[in-house]
């Protein structure tokens, strides 16, 4: 199954590749700098922005012990609106990589309001965690939205968080890379997760020290997903299927690695 | 060898257990019983250093538990609670092999891989070994977690409740394997288990603690502890001891 799903992301990378307006099929120098400067940060972007999608998945789903939850349950994306809106309303002419990093701060913060939710919400019923998630976000999000109305950045606002990779360029997809060491990081520490979604009491029976393990976890996850998130706006299909989908590749990520 | 003083601990501003004073020895299956809310569980977490005692201590081998590191405490005790989380994906044979985590650190090597298979085995999950622990019934997910606290392969294995998800063939079976686990010639383990099958715990314990409303209500040998009346006394219902076909039951009087 897994040869399979490889395959099929070769050939969507080389669609990606090949697709677009201008015809690659004369070669040349044009063809090589649009390949680099259009359509290799596009590809890139895409698949930087899907894996990190579906490693905060993992992730959450492991950290909060719920396979219903998932990054754009948590209040992550909406909290990441408000904190554009704010840096937008305090600087509008600030560059693009401070935009991002007020988002991925104020995703941070979000993500930190649900996890201290979670922690009082009870275990038993799967399904309350991420309806939480879901008023919890709806909460921010209606915030966000209220804002954006009295600032009249609705559109603007759309425009950010409409998924969008068509028009990334070289230049403004490299941040994304740091999914890439996120990624290897999270491989490095794949046992340790694992474990922590074997819960609490079970974690610490095996000689984890949990909330440390929790905290870094917790900082790790949200990572992939602000910077998924802030170059190439929300993605709200990927961002609700993603984890799923990914979740056969994801869980080699994750799974103890013998021998 | 445990030695718990004095413990008191509560949970959420409520005593739970107080002043309890107890001594195990090395060794045996201790079975823990008593009615609903006695403080069993709690009892369990404090002797796997889980829960913090506001006032007592647990002792391991002459160690405070609750000052060891949590690796060290790992390579001497196993806990197998009653809210496990569901182990996401993973195979029943990963998830066991997690038991060895405490002693790889991420490195399994061959000794880690036998121990796996032996606890695979002793089990009887060597046919669900591939199988994601999502998809098996809660008796066959019950054996695997047991199965990992045994690759753990610690001197103490505290286990509560073991046997709730399990038919009375593989209840018995995860009980003739602790006992297994507890007289191994080469390395025997001392097993306390919360049980509320007392029929279990006549049959399959060495000794017995009962505790009622977080007290110590009774504590030694099975036969001194396993009596009509302290049973009928700790469960405050007429309950009688009787031999059938050359085993203990226990019957309502």
């Amino acid at each position: 199954m897994r040869i399979w799903l490889v395959l099929f992301l070769t050939l969507l990378i080389g669609a990606s590749l090949g697709i677009g307006v201008a015809d690659l099929s004369g070669g040349g120098t044009d063809a090589g700098l649009l390949l680099a400067i259009s359509r290799w940060p596009r590809t890139a972007a895409a698949l930087l922005a899907g894996a990190g999608l579906a490693l905060a998945g993992v992730v959450v789903q492991l950290t909060v012990q719920n396979r219903l939850v998932e990054p754009g349950l948590t209040g992550t994306p909406e909290a990441a609106m408000i904190g554009l809106l704010g840096i937008t309303i305090v600087s509008p002419g600030a560059p693009i990589l401070l935009k991002m990093g007020a988002a991925a701060m104020a995703a941070l913060v979000g993500t930190l309001g649900f996890l201290a939710l979670a922690h009082h919400v009870p275990r038993r019923d799967p399904v309350l965690l991420p309806l939480v998630g879901l008023v919890y976000g709806g909460i921010l999000g209606a915030a966000a939205l209220w804002g954006a109305w009295v600032t009249d950045l609705l559109q603007y606002l759309g425009a950010w968080t409409a998924g969008e990779f068509s028009g990334v360029l070289r230049g403004r997809y490299e941040l994304l890379w740091i999914v890439a060491g996120l990624g290897l990081l999270l491989w490095c520490v794949a046992d340790r997760i694992t474990i922590l979604g074997l819960g609490e009491a079970q974690a610490r029976s095996l000689g984890l020290d949990y909330c440390q393990t929790s905290r870094s976890v917790s900082g790790s996850f949200r990572s992939p997903w602000r910077w998924s998130w802030s170059p190439s706006g929300r993605c709200p299909s990927s961002v609700s299927w993603c984890p799923t989908s990914c979740r056969a590749g994801a869980v080699t990520t994750f799974a103890p690695i013998w021998g | 060898m445990i030695e718990i003083e004095n413990l008191r601990v509560e949970r959420d501003g409520t005593p739970v257990l107080h002043d309890l004073s107890l001594s195990l020895p090395s060794g045996g299956i201790t079975a823990l019983i008593g009615p609903n809310g006695a403080g069993k569980s709690t009892l369990l977490l404090a002797m796997a250093g889980l829960v913090s005692p506001m006032a007592g201590r647990v002792r391991l081998d002459g160690c405070d538990l609750h000052a060891m590191r949590p690796q060290a405490r790992a390579l001497r005790l196993a806990f197998l609670g009653q809210d496990q989380a569901q182990a996401s994906r993973l195979t029943v044979r990963d998830l066991v092999g997690f038991g060895r985590w405490p002693h790889h650190r991420g490195r399994p090597g061959p000794a880690d891989q036998a121990a796996v298979a032996g606890a695979l085995s002793l089990f009887g999950l060597n046919e669900l070994a591939e199988r994601p622990v999502s998809s098996l019934s809660g008796g066959q997910r019950q054996r695997s977690q047991i199965a990992m606290a045994h690759a753990q392969a610690t001197p103490l294995v505290l286990l509560d409740e073991p046997l709730s998800a399990l038919d009375p063939r593989y209840a018995r079976e995860v009980m003739e394997a602790l006992v297994a686990m507890s007289h191994d010639a080469v390395a025997p383990r001392s097993v306390v288990v919360v049980l509320h099958d007392l029929g279990m715990a006549t049959r399959y314990a060495d000794r017995v603690v009962a505790l009622k409303q977080g007290h110590l209500a009774a504590s030694g040998p099975r036969r001194e502890v396993m009596r009509d009346r302290v049973l009928s006394d700790l469960f405050d219902t007429g309950l009688k001891l009787r031999e059938v076909e050359g085993a203990d039951v226990v019957l309502p009087a």
